[in-house]
């Protein structure tokens, strides 16, 4: 059973999407620990 | 310059320099206000969401993500890059104990002290033997793949780049302690991440789904298929070796330890669901290797020379940036937490029980020096492939996993019970390493541990009172300004 090009497609394009996601929501959550004197 | 090479020396040497400054300055600087032996080892017990969770991302994403991920995709194709991501499936579980570990052990300095407290001294050493294996097989590990990638990307000689990653982190650990590690892999991690996320986006312009789909499926059917019963056992295998590395490294408990009342939890959930994709975006870059027809002369180096091919020399500073912060962000952490546990259970808990503070401050950072000479010794000779020694391990830390989360849940687990269980399913994990093949090593690990504690705790249960679990705190004369 091999993998479909357009499942393989789906598989990359959704993990690139989620890699690229995760320093928009880093930078947010330091902000607001900065913001409430909790970042250390 | 090596055939891979894609960056001259001279420009390799730059980037090196550049980085090295700019760590070992941010390292002294972010770690200039701990104060006190819980300020250097556990950054005052004080740190942040933010922080907490890249400092598990960043972590977990080490060198070997970056390099293990293409290899494994190479040899295992699709099921090898997927299986290499269920590692994030022991941050995820981590996320409960990492709370549990907080509320129980508020003074806890290790994972050999929860061992110690809950199932004795017997128990303790034999956990010593295996955590502080792994942790300097990893940290080896990771010295070498400093001078492989770096070799790999610039042509500067293993034995001087491998020397030069281990020094930077050494010098920058030992000026900051925790404080430093953590607050240099949050910039580490934003790196990393970008960087990955801009090789894939290029990767997918320049070769397209359909043109590397065509072409795996021309010259290396294989990979592309899903009944593949290695790869499949080695899904499986990578699974629980995760849970065991995460589960019982004091990697991941020194941070437990380190992170805010409430934000150990939300830390590695966030950090686990964030970095399963990772290695899908790092290991299909090996899947381009038939579109793209290159040689490649020895597998762990397929996501360099990938890359070297797709970006040539424009794209190549920032491969050399990802994985030199890749690097980094694991191999401090690594020497951070194994000298903890160095400083805590061989030189406190054995040779002198009754160091003070000041002295265990002073000798913390013996130790961290010595262990990175250690490291850079074992580092000398390049002695395995990366996914090879990353795997022998696996057989140790697969057996430590129910000891550890039964005795976090269960006041019943017998203690000679769990001591037998981590002796015997590392024992058989290595037989299986060898009679079958790296990818079941971890798997068998754990089935026997698993069966030993199940049955030792239903045949004898030892009623145990959660409140021996937290230690005296360490008398400090300072605490974090």
């Amino acid at each position: 059973m091999i993998i479909t090009s357009n499942m393989l497609g789906a598989l990359i394009v959704t993990a690139t999407v989620l890699v690229a996601l995760a320093p928009v929501v880093l930078i947010v959550l330091w902000i607001r620990d900065r913001m409430g004197g909790k970042l250390w | 310059m090596t055939q891979t090479a894609i960056l001259d020396p001279g420009t390799g040497w730059l980037i090196l320099a550049l980085f090295s400054i700019g760590w070992v300055w941010l390292g002294w600087w972010l770690g200039r206000r701990a104060r006190g032996l819980e300020g250097f080892m556990l950054a005052g017990r004080k740190v942040g969401l933010a922080l907490g969770t890249a400092t598990a991302m960043a972590t977990w994403v080490t060198s070997n993500t970056t390099m293990a991920a293409p290899q494994l995709a190479l040899q295992m194709g699709v099921w090898g890059m997927v299986g290499y991501s269920l590692g994030s499936v022991g941050l995820i579980l981590f996320a409960p104990l990492a709370r549990r570990i907080r509320r129980l052990m508020p003074h806890g300095f290790t994972s050999g002290d929860f061992i110690r407290l809950r199932y004795g001294n017997t128990a303790w050493r034999v956990f010593l033997a295996i955590s502080l294996f792994y942790g300097f097989g990893w940290l080896v590990s990771l010295g070498m793949a400093g001078g492989v990638l770096i070799n790999a990307l610039t042509g500067i000689e293993y034995h001087v780049g491998m020397t030069v990653i281990l020094a930077v982190c050494v010098a920058y650990t030992l000026l900051g302690g925790l404080r430093a590690v953590i607050g240099t892999d949050f910039i580490q991690t934003l790196l990393i991440l970008t960087g990955i996320v801009v090789l894939a986006v290029l990767a997918l312009d320049k070769i397209g789904i359909e043109r590397m789909h065509s072409a795996v499926l021309a010259e290396r059917p294989q990979l592309l298929q899903l009944l593949f019963p290695a790869a499949i056992m080695f899904l499986f295998n990578n699974l629980l070796f995760g849970i065991g590395e995460i589960f019982h490294s004091n990697v991941w408990w020194s941070r437990a330890f380190a992170f805010r009342e409430g934000v150990g939890f939300k830390a590695y959930l966030i950090a686990g669901l964030f970095w399963t994709p990772v290695p899908i975006v790092a290991g299909f870059l090996a899947l381009t290797v038939p579109a793209l027809g290159i040689n490649v002369p020895s597998a762990d180096m397929v996501g360099p020379m990938v890359a070297a091919e797709l970006l040539g020399a424009g794209g190549a500073v920032l491969v050399f940036v990802v994985i030199f912060s890749a690097l980094a962000s694991s191999l401090d952490s690594l020497l951070a937490a194994t000298s903890d546990l160095v400083l805590t259970d061989i030189y406190k808990g054995h040779l002198r029980p009754d160091a003070s503070p000041e002295q265990l401050e002073k000798a913390a950072r013996w130790v961290i020096l010595g262990l990175g000479l250690m490291a850079w010794l074992f580092c000398l000779p390049r002695l395995t492939t990366l996914a090879e020694l990353l795997y022998f391990t696996g057989a140790f830390v697969a057996s430590t996993i129910w000891p550890v989360a039964a005795g976090l849940y269960w006041r019943r687990v017998n203690p000679a019970g769990a001591t037998s269980a981590m002796v015997l399913g590392t024992v058989l994990g290595l037989s299986a390493y060898f009679l079958i093949g790296f990818y079941v090593a971890a798997l068998v690990s754990a089935a026997v541990s698993m069966a030993i504690v199940l049955l030792t705790t239903w045949w004898a249960p030892r009623p145990f009172e959660w409140t021996q679990l937290d230690p005296q705190p360490i008398k400090q004369r300072d605490t974090l300004s």
